[in-house]
């Protein structure tokens, strides 16, 4: 198990602002994530809605979580609400164990993600 | 097996005990929850333990006995009441840091830490009962 550095790919999707992230989550990843742009002035564009898709990260630990937490705590601010998917169970459990999902809406797939947040 | 005192050297560790839980036939899911506990008790030598000095290396004793798993993480530093510390939660200091303890308490069966005065080492001991799969 390499360690694998964070790389993000960013993209808007019928009005959605998606970070792509690929690599290990943890407390430099964190670093990375939190500079990636000032959160607390909201998403480009003004949009209202940032998922976050984790099909290409494999290791996740409490340093990140803590980057994540932040992120989206951040959107209280910045006017925006939070969601994510292709999460892993085992990340599922973690992000329940630490209230994480209270802000950040795990969602089974891209499409439902999409499809329930279009409905709201 | 000794790693050295900087973030990303938990790995290390994480590769050998896959091997033994794969070898053992734990389950995925068993599996995941030992590797979380294990990796976050190393972060807490690395950083808390160590701090981050690279004259110290944290060292990790795996051992299994049938479907048990006891892997003990020992570091230098003079340790702390960690019990106390899950009990009180997470502090609101604005990082939001602090959640390892708590993974580690809630994903094993039994953890315990003590300081072992003679040789100056802080050392955590955790333990699960896996189930195959």
């Amino acid at each position: 198990m390499e360690n694998s550095e964070l790389s993000i790919r960013e993209e808007i999707k019928s009005d959605i602002y998606i970070l792509r992230l690929s690599g290990d989550v943890t407390k430099e990843a964190g670093d990375i994530l939190l500079q990636w742009r000032d959160w607390s002035t909201g998403l480009p564009g003004g949009l209202a809605y940032i998922l976050v898709d984790f099909a290409g990260v494999k290791y996740i630990n409490s340093a990140g979580i803590a980057a994540l937490i932040r992120l989206v705590r951040m959107g209280v601010n910045g006017k925006y609400s939070a969601g994510c998917f292709n999460l892993h169970y085992h990340y599922e459990k973690l992000f329940s164990m630490v209230g994480l999902n209270k802000y950040l809406h795990i969602y089974p797939s891209e499409w439902a993600a999409m499809d329930q947040i279009k409905q709201d | 097996m000794e790693i050295e005192s900087k973030f990303g050297e938990e790995k290390k560790v994480l590769d050998q005990l896959d091997c033994m839980l794969k070898e053992s036939g734990c389950s995925d899911a068993d599996g995941m929850d030992i590797k979380t506990a294990v990796a976050e008790a190393c972060l807490n030598a690395i950083e808390h333990g160590n701090r981050f000095s690279p004259e110290l290396r944290v060292m990790v004793r795996i051992r299994r006995i049938e479907n048990t798993i006891q892997v003990k993480v020992l570091d230098h530093g003079k340790g702390a009441e960690l019990k106390a510390i899950v009990q009180k939660g997470p502090q609101d200091t604005g990082n939001f840091r602090g959640w390892g303890l708590k993974m580690i308490n809630e994903l094993m069966d039994n953890w315990s830490y003590s300081y072992i005065a003679d040789k100056d080492l802080f050392c955590v001991e955790i333990i699960k009962t896996f189930n195959k799969g």
